[in-house]
């Protein structure tokens, strides 16, 4: 029978038809990032309310996926753009009417703070810590303790409103260190060590914490898609060792 | 990297290999030809049992004790004895065969202790050359890792017992007091445990460079050495 020995070789080239195509999907190389205007076009079109950019100050390729894209809105706010590429297009997965910064995870062991800052905050620069609080644990005989990480990285504000620190790599490895037992792999933490965060000091002119009422609370924001992104809170000198 | 653990994966191999064999065996002494995908889904279904739990020295033995799959396929076969007769035995291989699992996970423990003993520093510091010193601490001082001297102290450095509750506390009287000191305010990085025994810790070095407290996700151990482990010509 002609049918029955046709099954075979349509099934194979079915599955390699799939196969091909769910290669092109996830793994074809990103196009050419995609031009200021069509940038501002795209995020007002799909954020709720819609018309938030005005300017699009920047485009800042973390890698070749990932692309974090400062803008001025149209209310005279800074805020930000965290284009990715998925599914064969640049898209933006998140949009922020206000820029304060951010960890963004493009990679298992690849972190990056982001920020764009408004102006009249009139911040010098941040200092970003990485910390992981002292601790110990007795149960039975069975002692532990947990020293105390306090690790310091500052930046410089003056220049731009905005800007991107990729995470040194003695850095990235304490965040990613496998620090206990229970991790659970259906429940996927921001950090693979769960003791440690980061946090950070914005500092004024006079090297003096301030607030940075105009950076900080009350925007908006939206998430078109899936994207590893986590506060950044900010740290007194109280809390420093 | 290539540091998985190697012990716990040939035990499973050897589970599975020997569980095969068992099978295998059992279908081919059979008198009567039976299919072997059916006999293959019985066993399958004769795995699933109500298992007990225990915590042996760290490592989570399962000792199966209600055979559920048996039971379910003796309720399923009651009124067609004679089939039951035939596929009976292969249900049973699969419920002795979680023994084997937990017989091999038990080998595992005394294998891991001689190969990769959890108490000594050469299991989670294979090589010394890339191992470097990072400051995780204000209070540390600039140092520099001497490696000839951490592989020389490495084998003679004794075990101590770790005063969580005394360090902690030392800690917080002294922050009352002003700047706070750590007392393990470095860590070593480029650190790869021995090849195959996947036991990744994280290693903090005391301020005086003579201590390692190492960090593994089930315990704590914390050696001491006679000498500081640093250069001594770096900021002294």
């Amino acid at each position: 029978m002609m049918k029955k020995r046709m099954v075979l070789p349509a099934g194979v080239i079915v599955l390699l038809l799939v196969v091909f195509l769910a290669y092109w999907l996830f793994f074809s190389k990103p196009s050419a990032f995609p031009e200021d205007e069509a940038l501002k076009e795209k995020m007002n079109d799909i954020f709720p309310g819609g018309n938030v950019v005005a300017t699009i100050q920047d485009a800042i390729h973390l890698d070749e996926e990932h692309v974090f894209v400062p803008f001025k809105s149209s209310n005279g706010q800074y805020g930000a753009g965290y284009w990715i590429w998925e599914h064969l297009q640049w898209k933006p997965a998140h949009i922020d009417t206000k820029g304060e910064p951010m960890i963004w995870k493009t990679a298992p062991k690849n972190f990056h703070i982001v920020w764009n800052l408004h102006p009249d905050d009139a911040l010098k620069k941040a200092d970003f810590y990485l910390i992981q609080e002292r601790g110990y644990n007795v149960s039975g005989e069975e002692h532990t303790y947990i020293p105390h990480i306090q690790m310091k990285e500052t930046v410089n504000l003056e220049d731009e409103t905005y800007g991107v620190k990729t995470l040194s790599e003695s850095w990235n490895d304490l965040l990613t260190q496998k620090a206990s037992e229970s991790q659970d792999p259906v429940f996927n933490h921001f950090f693979p060590n769960p003791h440690i965060f980061i946090s950070w000091m914005p500092l004024n002119r006079h090297n003096q914490l301030t607030f940075p009422e105009h950076s900080v609370n009350g925007g908006n924001s939206y998430t078109h898609a899936h994207i590893d992104l986590d506060f950044i809170r900010i740290i007194n000198e109280v809390e420093l060792e | 990297m290539g540091t998985t653990d190697v012990v716990t994966i040939s035990a499973s191999i050897l589970a599975w290999v020997s569980i095969f064999v068992v099978f295998y065996f059992t279908y081919k002494t059979h008198q009567e030809k039976l299919a072997f995908w059916k006999v293959f889904i019985i066993f399958m279904i004769g795995i699933f049992s109500f298992s007990y739990n225990f915590n042996f020295k760290s490592t989570v033995i399962s000792i199966p004790v209600l055979p559920l799959g048996v039971w379910f396929l003796m309720l399923w076969y009651r009124t067609r004895r004679s089939l039951w007769q035939n596929y009976h035995r292969f249900a049973w291989v699969g419920f002795f065969s979680a023994f084997i699992f937990a017989f091999t996970t038990l080998l595992t423990i005394p294998v891991q202790h001689v190969i990769y003993p959890a108490d000594e520093i050469s299991t989670y510091i294979a090589d010394t050359d890339h191992v470097s010193i990072l400051q995780t601490h204000p209070s540390a001082e600039e140092r520099v890792l001497d490696h000839t001297k951490l592989t020389i102290y490495m084998r003679q450095m004794e075990q101590h017992p770790i005063h969580s509750v005394k360090w902690y506390d030392d800690a917080v009287m002294e922050s009352q007091r002003g700047r706070t000191t750590e007392r393990f305010p470095y860590q070593l990085t480029g650190v790869q445990p021995k090849w195959g025994s996947g036991k990744h810790a994280i290693i903090f070095v005391e301020a005086d460079g003579k201590g390692l407290l190492i960090t593994t996700p089930k315990h704590q151990y914390y050696f001491r050495s006679d000498e500081p482990l640093f250069k001594e010509d770096a900021h002294t």
